[in-house]
């Protein structure tokens, strides 16, 4: 009976020690890349080149496609994963920074909470402001310079989609340079830059690889000229400056050899929090709530796999930059933290804004 | 130039490129007449296969299939009254009751070789102005697009139908309806009602089936017959299309030209593009009274003017790298995949690729245009099958393509909402394509008016081409002032008759209560959230005004009473009711079952009950159309509206029924 027990314990065993180290496996499955985004954009444009190759790297290797549900700056698709995704691998959820920044800033809409996604990787993206030289003065060789030109103007002007879009980092980074601006919103990021284009604004912002592009005749010349790059977080309170444009000054820096002193207080936090909000959590890549650890490690490494082949990261760092990838726990610290927004801040922007755009967050 | 023109002929005429253009063409003819899908959809699913395939080869496939969408959703505006796409909705207005009268052949035919026409003369306008379209694009500010907007709202006076007050304020709807959503310049929400759906605006899919499709299908459906009444389709139908074509071709090539220039135009784009050619072909016609019942010019102007503008649109997407619409951009999308970089360097050092883009959409166009002609005659047959074995496919079909504006449960509950006001108003005669154009333009309309005042106050009239525009506006005023109200008769025996008022009355009441409501409901936002609501809503109630005054005191038949249904009594027809609520039982058993299984259910049940088909016969065509829809969800990635069964019993049905 003893030996009977003995035996029937070591084949439960053998069976317990050979399911857990039996490993997760998606021949034969689909992968599905959800992106709350339409077709064309820049989630998308990297979502269906990430898809390609993750086929490649998944264990079993999988067919892998992307799903398009646009709405609502991805509010739509971002609460319908949430409610719905499935828990098994099968589907990956690509977020954006409108997708934080709505948790961000609190929207009512927003049925998601990013923190309880499991991350694969956060995937940064820097971004750059720039002016039209002709019109505003600016040259782009020294900010110091630039700041106090455009100071002097009266008829600088930005575009971007609503007050808590992405164009809120712009507006506040002139607000901390002593830049008097007017904004003009319900533009998308391509429209704002055929207006800038045109001429109607003439301070606009772009990640850097699609500023490297699409004002590739305009840097040439000389009529676009670069003012900062808003850099990352690389420790608590600290930007360091854009790898992709060592060059050029963050807004920190500016401030600093104008005024000849740091930022400090409400204005700094909430700074370093628009700047993570716009370059840092440019796009993520998660997994549902609940998914199994195995899973998650899985896929974080199958990514750490695909970032390290030389031919993707050519494609990849073209559109998104150089900056470090992070993932799995360091990502989800980050997400923690980026995603605290606190009160000070929060009032020192609705401040701003009630006052310099009648517009509220 | 001639160099780079003639290698891309010779590109083009290798046998490898001649069937991927091909290729292209029969996927872009096959998505274009599936209503709510069109070159945006068609591209999304080829552009997976371009990887590694020779770029040259890969662009012929692209344009193939985007120059050819506007080509074949002609098939459905025409025959059924569906736009297929959004280039094809003033294609209905005529193309439908001219099938209906069994013209259906010649309509298609006309229209083909006035899209064959469009096209190539979008080619050419394309190859002659891509060296120098770039200041003129450049000079299109908001101010420019503003007046444009305000151009094409003048065309809604050529769209009211024979009550210019109900006209007018059918337009007021749609401009309401346009406020449905986040405000365009704060995000904050106006009329959502908490719901997650209205974060965005109304889809203009869904308002465009739900005005032109769906009380099309219902009266069809009351009329219990064929789509044509006329038994025989004659086949010399096609002759007849290229004799109209030729005599108004003048019309086509003034259409083609507005076509391709608001195409390459910012802030328009290819929605409202049909209707202006629309409304210029009814302002410019001497005896305009037949618009609207099947006049040919109906045909030949919108679908002149939509295929034209794809070689307008191409202009901006490759020069800046700045797609005009959903489609242009995902061509983008694809260049950048084949590795071809959009910007003026293209003109400069890869002139051949441009020249094989340009015969890549004149190809295209002729083969697009060739295929759907040499088909015509076998789909018109459809017109004169019975309706009811028709009318469930149209249905699934219609709120398929609703299903394919944000992919969300509540598509299908608006098409069905905004079915109820347009079967209404259809039996009323308010005008449904003022109600269209009014909600087309509308988050332009705000948008623009408020970009241009913060960017340049009022000295946007200093600018030249605003001021040229400006002039347009006049003469588009003047030509409709001039214009003599066609008189129809408004006897006692017609549905102008005074009678029975209390319906019609009902009906506008409704109107007016809504209207009150979003005046009402606008009180509560923010100056610019709520300014274009009001707008809206009080231009909206200073038609309505004289109208319910007019209601309340006329004693007699006129042009102000219409009800469709006024001897509905003698002939015993079903009612609209009867038809809304079997659609409402299909998307009550869609929310238990999911929508493929619903809509297969639906299918057999309608055609073994109305079409009197056996019961066998009915599932068969039903799991035909079902296995169709499985089919797109595995090409298209698509998944379809789950029911209670999936989401709330977590069950997993094979595939196609999922």
């Amino acid at each position: 009976m003893k030996k009977t027990f003995q035996i029937f314990s070591i084949i439960i065993a053998t069976i317990f020690f050979a399911s857990s180290s039996f490993s997760f496996d998606l021949k034969g499955k689909t992968v599905t890349l959800f992106v709350p985004f339409g077709e064309g954009g820049g989630t998308d444009r990297l979502a269906r080149l990430v898809a390609k190759n993750m086929e490649t790297v998944l264990p079993g290797n999988p067919t892998v496609v992307v799903l398009n549900q646009p709405g609502g700056g991805s509010v739509k698709g971002s609460n319908k994963f949430y409610s719905s995704g499935a828990k098994d691998g099968t589907v990956v959820f690509m977020g954006s920074s409108s997708t934080f920044n709505n948790q961000f800033f609190g929207s009512k809409k927003v049925k998601y909470d990013l923190n309880k996604l499991k991350v694969i990787s956060l995937n940064p993206r820097g971004a750059i402001l720039y002016a039209n030289s002709q019109t505003t003065g600016a040259k782009g060789k020294n900010i110091v310079d630039d700041v106090k030109t455009l100071r002097s103007k009266s008829n600088l002007i930005v575009g971007g989609k609503t007050p808590a879009a992405g164009v809120l980092l712009d507006m506040t980074s002139m607000e901390i340079l002593g830049i008097n601006h007017k904004a003009v919103f319900g533009l998308s990021t391509g429209k704002k830059r055929k207006a800038f284009l045109r001429g109607e604004t003439n301070i606009n912002n772009d990640g850097t690889g699609v500023y490297r592009k699409k004002m590739k005749k305009g840097i040439a010349d000389g009529s676009v000229a670069p003012l900062v790059a808003y850099g990352y977080e690389i420790k608590p309170g600290t930007l360091a400056r854009d790898p992709d444009y060592p060059n050029l000054p963050t807004v920190l820096e500016a401030y600093e050899q104008l005024n000849g002193k740091k930022l400090k207080g409400a204005a700094l936090t909430a700074h370093i929090k628009l700047v993570s909000n716009k370059v840092t959590f440019s796009k993520a890549f998660f997994l549902q709530k609940g998914t199994s650890n195995k899973i998650v490690k899985t896929y974080i490494d199958a990514f750490k796999k695909l970032n390290s082949d030389p031919e993707f990261v050519k494609k990849y760092q073209k559109e998104m930059g150089p900056i470090k990838i992070s993932y799995g726990k360091e990502a989800a610290s980050m997400i923690k933290k980026g995603l605290k927004l606190d009160s000070s801040s929060k009032k020192w922007i609705s401040n701003f804004l009630s006052t310099k755009h009648d517009a509220k967050l | 130039m001639i160099d780079s023109a003639l290698q891309a002929l010779s590109i083009l005429f290798t046998l490898s490129h001649f069937l991927a253009l091909l290729l292209g063409v029969i996927v872009g003819l096959v998505v274009g007449i599936l209503p709510g899908l069109g070159g945006t959809a068609g591209l999304a699913l080829i552009l997976p296969f371009l990887f590694g395939v020779e770029p040259t080869m890969a662009l012929a496939m692209m344009i193939g299939l985007q120059s050819v969408t506007t080509t074949s959703d002609t098939f459905p505006a025409i025959l059924m009254g569906i736009p297929g796409t959004a280039g094809s909705q003033a294609t209905v207005v005529d193309g439908f009751p001219l099938a209906k009268n069994g013209q259906a052949t010649r309509a298609l035919s006309a229209a083909f070789i006035s899209s064959i026409f469009g096209g190539l003369f979008g080619a050419l306008i394309l190859s002659l102005t891509i060296f120098f379209a770039m200041p003129i694009i450049l000079a299109m500010g908001f101010g420019e697009q503003m007046m444009l907007i305000i151009l094409a709202l003048t065309m809604v006076g050529m769209l009211t139908g024979k009550n210019i007050w109900k006209g007018f304020a059918s337009f007021g709807i749609g401009l309401m309806i346009g406020a449905m959503g986040s405000a365009p310049m704060t995000g904050e929400g106006r009329l959502d009602f908490g719901s997650d759906y209205l974060i965005d605006n109304i889809p203009l899919v869904i308002i465009g089936l739900a005005m032109f499709a769906t009380p099309e299908i219902v009266d069809l459906l009351r009329r219990n017959s064929s789509i044509s009444d006329k038994a025989s389709l004659s086949n010399k139908g096609w002759i007849e299309g290229l004799k109209d074509w030729w005599e108004h071709k003048w019309l086509s090539i003034r259409c083609a030209t507005i076509g391709c220039l608001v195409g390459a135009l910012p802030g328009l784009g290819g929605t409202v593009i049909d209707w202006i050619a629309y409304g210029h072909a009814v302002q410019t016609s001497k005896n305009n009274h037949t618009f609207g019942k099947g006049d040919i010019r109906g045909v030949i102007a919108p679908e002149s003017a939509n295929n034209a503008k794809e070689g307008g649109a191409l202009i901006p997407t490759l020069l800046f790298g700045i797609p005009g619409s959903g489609s242009m951009a995902i061509l983008l999308g694809g260049f950048i995949l084949i590795g071809i970089e959009p910007g003026i360097e293209l003109v400069t050092d890869k002139l051949h690729l441009i020249y094989l883009m340009i015969f890549s959409v004149a190809f295209a166009n002729i083969f697009g245009g060739g295929i759907s002609i040499a088909l015509a005659p076998q789909i018109s047959k459809l017109t004169t099958i019975k309706y009811d074995l028709l009318a469930p496919f149209m249905i699934a079909l219609i709120f398929f393509a609703a299903f394919q504006a944000t992919r969300d449960w509540a598509d299908l509950l608006a098409l069905f909402i905004f079915s109820i006001l347009g079967v209404y108003m259809k039996r009323f005669g308010w005008s449904r394509p003022a109600l269209l154009i009014g909600f087309v333009l509308s988050s332009k309309v705000e948008a623009l008016v408020y970009q241009t005042i913060q960017v340049y106050g009022f000295s946007f009239l200093e600018r030249p081409v605003v001021l040229i525009i400006l002039a347009l506006i006049i003469i588009s005023i003047i030509a409709y002032i001039r214009i003599k109200p066609f008189k129809e008769e408004t006897t006692d025996h017609s549905p102008y008759a005074y009678k029975n008022m209390i319906p019609q009355t009902i009906f506008y009441l409704a109107i007016l209560l809504i209207t009150l409501y979003v005046i009402y409901d606008s009180l509560n936002y923010a100056r610019l959230t709520a300014i274009y609501q009001q707008f809206s809503s009080i231009l909206t109630l200073l038609f309505l005004i004289p109208l319910g005054i007019k209601y309340f005191t006329t004693r007699k038949s006129s042009v102000l009473c219409y009800d469709l249904d006024w001897n509905n009594d003698k002939l015993k027809r079903k009612s609209n009711e009867y038809f809304l609520f079997l659609i409402l039982l299909m998307l009550l058993v869609s929310s238990l079952l999911g929508f493929v299984m619903g809509i297969g259910v639906f299918i057999t049940l309608f055609l073994c009950i109305r079409g009197e088909l056996s019961i066998s016969r009915s599932f068969v065509m039903a799991m035909v159309f079902v296995l169709l829809l499985g089919t797109l969800s595995k090409l298209l990635t698509l998944q379809y509206p789950t029911g209670l069964l999936q989401s709330y019993f977590n069950v997993t049905l094979p595939w196609p029924l999922q």
